[in-house]
């Protein structure tokens, strides 16, 4: 009984993976592919040169192709679904979004000139819509249909509208709602599961 | 102050996001009770057997609200699904429809016990279609050229508003970009819908094979279970890879039957037309799949979700034997309930 219920509680990653496993890499090839994923991008970093700290920018190219990098290739790779894996996943969303606001509010706060306000919009609806899609490529199965998922896709919705507005409206001011509209709905649309209904 | 004076608080914060990114989904919930309820419902309730809360608390020693929670779990996954007459019902383990296409299966099949059903998704291996991602490339070199050629840099800063620093630029090059994504995204999605509403095939216990042949179709391509003469399995190479990234698996399933309702638009070309097309075709698969359909008259089901899975029901179904799925439904079940939904998408 204990077994059975260690099984349920715990084993599911271990049949998840059973079921798969006809179909995936081993376990263990799966991590050797991130190894060799990160090798190569540290001697591609090497190549380019920013892998010499003293020069300024060099950091922040590295920490954010570093992290970006394996968010985007991390669910691709390591298909084996368990509790480690998502907990990993969820470090690398937020370790990608944090570098990158990090990055954009060092940028804007030692600018010698002003910035611009709707860029400020902007960067709110770039950070919204890139910060969605990360999650979502992150983490598919969190996207299912229901009320707390419709609701936070609204939510975050509205705030791309309304900024995306906001910048448009400097640009062209007589169509600036009509293009807000066609990206909105787009990035609607793309968040929605697309598993059926 | 300059960038390169505050450049080392970036590697820091991204630590520090991974680590609370780490540690916000360190609890994992557990369910009591789940395993029993699963062997109970496996064991009596499988083939599409209705039950009450009421019979699962009698066949377990468990307390009603631990059932009551490890029967909800159950629901919330899609698992099992309750009427409004307030009887539960196992959504059978391979069956990967939405609840309106598994009524649809059910009101056309008489009732019948549905084993299988997926969407295939022929589509796939269109290369064609790779060019819905030639839309987000598109617009990566659009930011590149913009960010890095100075007249395509004073173009776009012309085009902002004033005044634009290059940081402004950036962002809204970033903006492009994202633009490109979520288009990208979008036109995925559409995709996925589209051939999804085409192309439903589920397997009944009596019924056979029942597939979609066209745009609001009834199920009407049909190869019922006697007919089954030969039943394959194949993956394509560009299947095989793909299946080491995506998350559903796919492959096609080759059924050949000595007599299929199938219609023309679909129906294999004749045994002459193929050979002579696979002749300038080099590859062993390509031979492979040409031998197979020109020996005798049969179907392709094209991208299917957990080929392997459906090759086995129907090759319980030729035996007239649901030993292999009765034996692993229970594993099935579990592997269900992590969330798994076959949707292919590219």
């Amino acid at each position: 009984m204990a077994k059975d219920e260690a099984l349920a509680e715990e084993g599911v990653d271990v049949l998840v993976k059973d079921i798969t496993r006809g179909y995936k890499f081993r376990p263990l090839m799966q991590i050797v592919i991130v190894c060799i994923v990160i090798a190569a991008m540290i001697i591609f970093l090497q190549v380019i040169g920013t892998l010499n700290f003293t020069k300024q920018y060099n950091l922040a190219i590295t920490t954010l192709v570093f992290f970006w990098v394996l968010s985007f290739l991390f669910p691709l790779i390591l298909q084996t679904r368990g509790h480690r894996a998502n907990q990993v996943s969820m470090g690398l969303y937020f370790a990608s979004i944090f570098s990158l606001t990090t990055t954009i509010i060092l940028l804007i706060v030692t600018q010698p000139i002003g910035i611009a306000p709707g860029t400020i919009a902007l960067l709110i609806a770039f950070l919204t819509g890139i910060g969605s899609m990360l999650f979502e490529h992150l983490h598919p199965d969190a996207i299912g249909r229901t009320t707390k998922v419709y609701l936070g896709i609204f939510g975050v919705a509205v705030v791309f509208f309304i900024c995306v507005w906001f910048y448009m409206q400097s640009i062209t001011a007589g169509y600036g709602i009509w293009i807000a509209i066609v990206f909105t709905g787009l990035f609607a649309y793309s968040l929605l599961p697309d598993t059926p209904k | 102050m300059t960038f390169g004076q505050l450049e080392w608080i970036i590697p820091i914060l991204a630590l520090v996001g991974f680590v609370i990114g780490f540690l916000i989904t360190m609890k994992q919930q557990k369910i009591q009770g789940l395993s029993e309820v699963i062997d109970t419902i496996t064991t009596k309730y499988l083939d599409a057997r209705k039950f009450k809360f009421a019979d699962i608390t009698q066949d377990l020693r468990l307390p009603d609200e631990v059932a009551k929670q490890a029967l909800k779990e159950l629901e919330r996954r899609d698992i099992v699904y309750r009427s409004k007459a307030g009887y539960f019902q196992l959504n059978d383990p391979l069956v990967f429809l939405s609840e309106q296409d598994m009524i649809r299966a059910k009101r056309l099949t008489k009732g019948d016990n549905i084993i299988y059903g997926a969407y295939q998704h022929p589509f796939f291996s269109h290369r064609q279609l790779l060019f819905v991602y030639a839309i987000f490339f598109a617009t990566i070199i659009f930011a590149l050229v913009c960010a890095f050629v100075p007249s395509a840099n004073a173009w776009i800063v012309g085009l902002l508003p004033s005044p634009a620093g290059q940081v402004d630029v950036l962002i809204f090059l970033l903006f492009i970009i994202l633009v490109g994504m979520i288009t990208t995204a979008a036109i995925d999605n559409l995709i996925s819908v589209w051939s999804r509403e085409r192309f439903s095939v589920i397997i009944g216990e009596n019924s056979g094979i029942s597939f979609d042949t066209s745009y609001s179709d009834e199920f009407s391509g049909r190869i019922g279970r006697g007919v089954i003469k030969k039943v394959d399995i194949n993956f394509s190479p560009l299947q095989k890879f793909a299946n080491y990234f995506m998350r559903i698996p796919i492959g096609d399933i080759i059924i050949n039957s000595g007599k299929a309702d199938i219609p023309e638009e679909i129906a294999p070309k004749p045994p002459a037309a193929k050979a002579k097309t696979t002749k300038t075709k080099t590859t062993k698969a390509a031979k492979t799949k040409a031998t197979t359909t020109a020996k005798a008259p049969g179907i392709t089901f094209k991208n299917m979700p957990f080929p392997r899975e459906m090759f086995y029901v129907i090759r319980s179904l030729q035996l007239r034997s649901l030993g292999w799925r009765q034996r692993h439904a229970r594993t099935l079940m579990l592997w269900r309930s992590h969330g798994a939904i076959p949707s292919v998408s590219f």
